[in-house]
């Protein structure tokens, strides 16, 4: 299928120039009156290379055939042989890219992320990677295998980023049960502060002290006619609990002085290999500044890393007393509340010890409210 | 077979066939050539006379061997100066 050209005729009576052309069996299209000498129109390239010396013979002024629609961006292309090249090695430049892993997100790991991190790392998943050698159901077992408190693992492809998203279990409610019989007993150890009963007879009262296990209500209820029968005891039973976590904070530590010995290093690293001109100084004790500077832009993984190596010496200084009992505290009360649980709490209250001279121990301790009743066996 | 076994019977006799959508496009199978043509008024030849389809901002979208196709604005059609 040959393209259109759009050409424009200059003359008198240009419709007896498109009927003689009709007769050769020429077709036009988007035939448009410009000016009352002329028409701006379209055909096939090919018919105006037939119409174009019948014009001229009938002494009409015919333009030059400009390309339009997909004939247009074919001759304008084909005059470009450094964008088709451009666009070539783009092309392959982005298959090659493809083929390799750009980044490894784990999501919704809470407390698992950094083990799956060093996992990934031992399994040698990193960005720079070939896609072509992770097997995904394979890494999904293996990290099933590794994190067995896992509900379940989905790896999956986004694009150049290789997924690994976790789902932890929840332990299935208890679902309270009218049914069978049995008693309530203690959790844990505490002093009754109330009892609630719904079913069943209570064992103890306000101000009773209860060990764990100790039955609070027991599972039998008696008739009018005194005697007893069965029944699944239920009810709230409230004690007082206390509640003591402890965090030890050392008021030694260990400060590090630039000695103002540096050294930097200039590596170019890309996902195959590394290379770099110095050699890592020979310091004992250094801090490490590590800066990534990307070279291929978004197509092209390269990347010029600078480190730079400050030589430090180190030794022991005594902390502020104060700032490390501040410090341990904010510990204890963050540890305390964790512990807790939403529970009525009454009373808290802080003590500070010093262990050996070099050691600051908190305990923090909270008075609750705590419905200490379960189902007993 | 002949043609008037498959066509419509004025396809035979070779008479015009003028086929006006909306307001906006004329289609005529079967013409004969262009006569004039102006922005506002494009006459055609045909078996049946002279189609004259007058209008604003008319342009020939198609021009070919047996048919022919307008669009624009069109206001009026007539054929040997009686409306189609």
């Amino acid at each position: 299928m040959s393209g259109q050209v759009q050409f424009r005729v200059r003359g008198l009576s240009a419709e007896k120039l498109l009927n003689a052309a009709r007769q050769q069996g020429i077709s036009f299209s988007r035939v448009k009156r410009e000016k009352s000498r002329s028409l701006l129109m379209r055909c096939s390239e090919k018919d105006y290379e037939a119409f174009r010396p019948l014009a001229q013979e009938k002494g009409f002024e015919i333009s030059e055939a400009q390309p339009v629609g997909i004939l247009r961006l074919e001759k304008r292309l084909a005059k470009r042989i450094g964008l088709w090249a451009g666009a070539l090695i783009v092309l392959g430049l982005l298959i090659w890219a493809l083929g390799y892993v750009w980044e490894v997100r784990v999501e919704n790991a809470g407390a698992y992320l950094g083990e799956v991190r060093t996992f990934l790392d031992e399994l040698g998943i990193r960005p720079g990677i070939r896609r072509s050698g992770v097997n995904l159901s394979d890494l999904r077992g293996r990290l099933e295998w590794r994190l067995p408190a896992v509900k379940w693992v989905r790896t999956e492809w986004q694009g150049v980023s290789l997924v690994v998203r976790l789902e932890e279990g929840v332990p299935p409610p208890e679902i309270a049960s009218n049914e069978g019989t049995g008693d309530v007993v203690a959790a844990s150890d505490g002093l009754i502060q109330r009892v609630t009963t719904y079913a069943g007879t209570p064992a103890v009262k306000a101000g009773d002290f209860v060990k764990a296990g100790q039955t609070l209500i027991r599972g039998e209820e008696r008739g009018k006619d005194g005697t007893a029968h069965p029944v699944r005891a239920r009810g709230e039973v409230i004690a007082r609990q206390w509640v003591s976590v402890v965090t030890r904070v050392p008021i030694m530590e260990t400060a590090s002085e630039p000695t103002g010995r540096k050294t930097v290093l200039r590596v170019i690293d890309t996902p195959f290999f590394s290379w770099r001109r110095e050699e890592e100084p020979s310091y004992l004790t250094y801090d490490r500044n590590r800066e990534i500077l990307p070279l291929g832009g978004a197509w092209l993984p390269v990347w010029l890393v600078r480190e730079t190596f400050a030589e430090v010496s180190l030794r022991p200084r005594s902390r502020d007393l104060d700032e490390a009992k501040r410090e341990g505290a904010q510990a204890a009360i963050f540890a305390l509340n964790q512990a807790l649980n939403n529970d009525e709490t009454v009373d808290k209250w802080m003590k500070f010890d010093m262990i050996e001279g070099d050691t600051i121990t908190v305990t923090a301790t909270a008075e609750i409210l705590r419905d200490i009743g379960r189902r007993g066996q | 077979m002949k043609i008037s076994e498959i066509a419509p019977p004025e396809v035979g006799k070779g008479a015009a066939r003028i086929i006006l959508t909306g307001r906006e496009e004329v289609v005529i199978e079967g013409h004969k050539g262009l006569f004039s043509y102006e922005t506002k008024c494009i006459r055609i030849r045909s078996k049946s006379g002279l189609v004259t389809v007058s209008g604003q901002d008319l342009i020939i979208d198609h021009l070919g061997v047996q048919d022919l196709l307008i669009h624009g604005r069109v206001e009026d059609v007539a054929v040997d100066g009686e409306k189609a």
